[in-house]
């Protein structure tokens, strides 16, 4: 016997004119995400059937749980059309939840889209109640709170579902366009591409390497990172940028106090011509603000100056303990806390500039003549593909 | 040498370094085991399975495999072969003396150097957390953590002093004669017995010592730092210990489970055979050490740990050199290296300035900065003097080029 679970559609009713857009998206994220479960998806007006078979409900289950666009799904079952059929499998259903609860309350929700059925809504309805009544004693009808609605549907075949289990809501992955993650080992970028895919962007993430001044494992544990993200939001693209030569050209000719700063620099301006490359709209950072000094509202101005696209930080309001607990929700936490750090404290100022002057800072960055090399490090970078 | 692990090359990085195999210069994180280590463990396995606890033929093989080095032990270490136990490495060793403290009926007071290796220092943290109160004795004017220094710490309800005899960062040596005869002489004028323990997993078949001549009461060895397998350590160990784990009563109940037969034999074979080579051995890494010293001494801004090792280069070990080039982080001088075909370590990790480990070199003496500049490079018996000289030659040109960096 097939499962079917039927799936509600997050935003998408808001999206009007959109909509066969946004629809045609989620769908061919679903089948990318359930391409290791054999299944058929069924469009059902505002709602998505997917059907796979029995032994593969679970693992749909938990897909399907953490699937971006969805704001949530039922399980359900199919039944022939007689009445005694009906029965048969609103017992089994109702029976499963009792067994949980002891005893509840319900109502019958049915719709009858196939108008040659001798009954119509009302009657499958009283009908249906009747007979379950008789069934299960300690079944109580209830109009106004129902602890769960039964929904029956009469279509080719008839749907009987009960429960929904909440989604991951959003909008699905790739409506808004691609979007740069500028991705560090931190706790913070993750969660910032994770925010911004749920926003519908679909991600390009950048990692920044300066060996030997960091270690391999810290590349390896960005590419851990980018593959947890992947596995939550349906694959990304990983840029891995050789940054040594640039760091050590802003060390030698930079201030001190202004390494740091213009380390960040280059970064948007790479992430910003690496967007342009890849079609896309926008650039993502996991900067919250005042969190350190590259983050203050000056800093922000400064290194935000060297992006052409809209800059992207959902993170700029939380604090940290929000941050940390989506981090740990998204399974990206424990990695992050990883003891590697992706910066060498050889390059990092030991009193970092707090309130960089704009037109000042623009001046002496301009000074240091590495324009060349940054778009020289964009041309070696490393591009890994992630399936989600 | 023998193969130094560099056939798995992983990125183009690796490329850049010198020669295909490789220079293995960490022989004090571990040594290669040597052929004779390799074929009696894979024998010994093979041949000599039975559980030395059992009555037939097999057991009592395998018994006499197990005794037979426990005696050989016992030779080489001079000390009685009733008081060998094995173990699963030196860190068990050290645990196990140790924390035979907290079967004592109260909690009292115990000394270590400031130096230990972290499988005494960590057990020290424990007995705290039980009531124990711990002294941790960084090294005197002397340069070293001697018997006046020790002496200082001892109180009336001292039960145990632990000081180990070779650093296992900057190669020190520390007088423990002069310290048990200190804890003698005090016994014999009435004090406390005061239990000894020495930790002697980076001197065992490298510096000639005895357990008696040591005057030690307890005492660990490793046997993988001397080319013998990895998972078997030795503890020797009188009767003043009490065991924290229980079962079949194996090595005088003091660390019970079936013993590890095949690992034991090859130990035992290692420790003699490291010890029939010692002074020749010992000589060659002095001249090793010598080289090294020499060649990097004249380089911008070496720092050789601690700084008066060349003043006593008898007090320390010359299988063992600390190094640094600060401001370049240990951490990043490795990778380079390894990335020219050299494997050296480091304790301390870069960027981390805040909670890098830097507690035993500053117990040495070692300014923070100089420790999280570290580097260690040590020597095994297969080290060339090329080895060293090719070493010098290729670190020279990577600080140079490092310090256009660094500040």
């Amino acid at each position: 016997m097939d499962t079917l679970f039927l799936l509600k559609p997050g935003e998408l009713m808001l999206k009007g004119a959109n909509r066969p857009f946004f629809m045609r998206v989620l769908r061919k994220n679903l089948s990318q995400a359930l391409r290791e479960v054999p299944h058929r998806l069924e469009d059902r007006h505002s709602r998505i059937l997917v059907r796979v078979a029995e032994a593969d409900a679970p693992r749909t289950a938990d897909i399907l749980r953490r699937f971006i666009g969805i704001s949530g799904f039922s399980p359900a079952l199919v039944s022939g059309k007689s009445l005694d059929d009906i029965e048969h499998t609103a017992s089994l259903l109702v029976g499963s939840l009792l067994r949980e609860r002891g005893t509840a309350r319900y109502k019958i929700e049915a719709r009858r889209a196939d108008k040659s059925y001798p009954l119509d809504s009302y009657g499958i309805a009283c009908e249906l109640g009747e007979r379950l009544g008789r069934r299960f004693p300690d079944l109580t009808v209830s109009m106004r709170e129902p602890d769960f609605i039964l929904h029956v549907e009469i279509r080719g075949e008839v749907f009987l579902y009960a429960l929904a289990e909440e989604g991951e809501r959003g909008l699905p992955v790739g409506v808004s366009g691609r979007g740069i993650l500028l991705l560090s080992g931190g706790i913070d970028s993750p969660v910032a591409g994770y925010l911004m895919a749920k926003r519908g962007l679909r991600l390009d993430a950048v990692y920044y390497h300066s060996y030997p001044y960091t270690g391999r494992e810290v590349r390896d544990k960005v590419q851990t990172l980018a593959g947890l993200l992947a596995r939550r939001i349906g694959g990304l693209n990983l840029h891995i940028v050789p940054f040594t030569e640039i760091q050590v050209k802003i060390r030698e000719r930079a201030p001190e106090d202004r390494t740091t700063l213009f380390s960040r620099a280059s970064m948007m301006r790479i992430a910003d011509m690496l967007a342009f490359r890849r079609n896309a709209n926008s650039l993502i950072t996991g900067e919250s603000l005042s969190q350190v000094a590259s983050q203050t509202p000056e800093s922000l101005r400064f290194t935000g100056s060297f992006a052409s696209l809209p800059v992207l930080r959902p993170l700029v309001g939380m604090d940290k303990e929000r941050i940390i607990g989506i981090a740990r929700a998204i399974g990206t936490y424990e990695t992050s806390i990883l003891p590697y750090d992706d910066c060498c404290v050889v390059f990092a100022s030991r009193h970092p500039v707090i309130r960089p002057k704009f037109q000042e800072m623009k001046e002496s960055f301009m000074g240091l003549g590495i324009e060349e090399d940054l778009r020289k490090a964009l041309r070696a970078a490393e591009r890994i593909t992630i399936d989600g | 040498m023998p193969s130094g692990g560099r056939a798995l090359s992983r990125t183009a990085e690796d490329a850049r370094g010198a020669g295909a195999s490789g220079v293995y210069l960490d022989w004090a994180a571990t040594a290669p085991p040597s052929r004779e280590t390799a074929d009696c463990l894979q024998e010994t396995s093979r041949e000599i399975f039975g559980n030395p606890s059992s009555i037939h033929r097999w057991g009592g093989q395998a018994r006499a495999l197990l005794e037979e080095s426990r005696r050989i032990v016992a030779e080489e270490l001079d000390c009685d072969s009733g008081l060998v136990r094995f173990t699963s490495g030196g860190t068990e060793a050290n645990n196990m003396a140790l924390l035979s403290l907290l079967r004592r009926p109260k909690p009292a007071h115990l000394v270590m150097s400031a130096l230990e290796h972290a499988s005494v220092h960590e057990p020290g943290r424990i007995l705290e957390k039980f009531g124990w109160r711990v002294s941790r004795v960084r090294r005197g004017a002397s340069g070293l953590v001697g018997a006046a220094e020790i002496g200082k710490a001892l109180r009336p309800d001292t039960a145990l002093v632990a000081v180990m005899l070779v650093n296992n960062e900057t190669g020190q040596i520390q007088p423990l004669e002069e310290i048990s005869g200190m804890l003698r002489e005090r016994e014999r004028s009435g004090g406390p017995r005061i239990h000894l323990h020495v930790d002697a997993v980076q001197g065992a078949g490298k510096i000639p010592f005895s357990v008696r001549g040591l005057g030690a009461d307890s005492l660990s060895v490793s046997a993988h730092k001397f080319q013998g397998p990895r998972g078997v350590g030795i503890l020797v160990a009188g009767g003043g210990l009490e065991p924290l784990h229980t079962g079949g009563g194996q090595e005088y109940g003091l660390r019970p489970g079936t013993e590890n037969t095949p690992g034991i034999a090859a130990a035992g074979r290692a420790l003699a055979a490291a010890c029939r080579n010692r002074e020749a051995n010992l000589r060659h890494a002095g001249n090793l050490a010598a080289a090294l010293l020499d060649g990097v001494r004249s380089c911008r801004q070496c720092r050789i740990l601690p700084e008066d090792r060349l003043r006593r280069p008898g007090a320390f070990s010359p299988y063992i050199v600390s190094l640094a080039f600060p401001p370049i982080p240990g951490e990043v001088l490795v990778r380079v290296m390894d990335d020219r075909g050299y494997g050296i370590s480091t304790g301390s990790a870069c960027s981390s300035r805040k909670t890098g480990d830097t507690r035993v070199l500053e117990g040495s003496g070692v300014s923070r900065e100089d420790a999280f500049s570290s580097v260690r490079v040590s020597f095994g018996p297969d080290t060339t003097e090329k080895n060293v000289l090719d070493f010098v030659h290729d670190l020279r040109r990577e600080v140079e080029l490092l310090f256009k960096v660094a500040r």
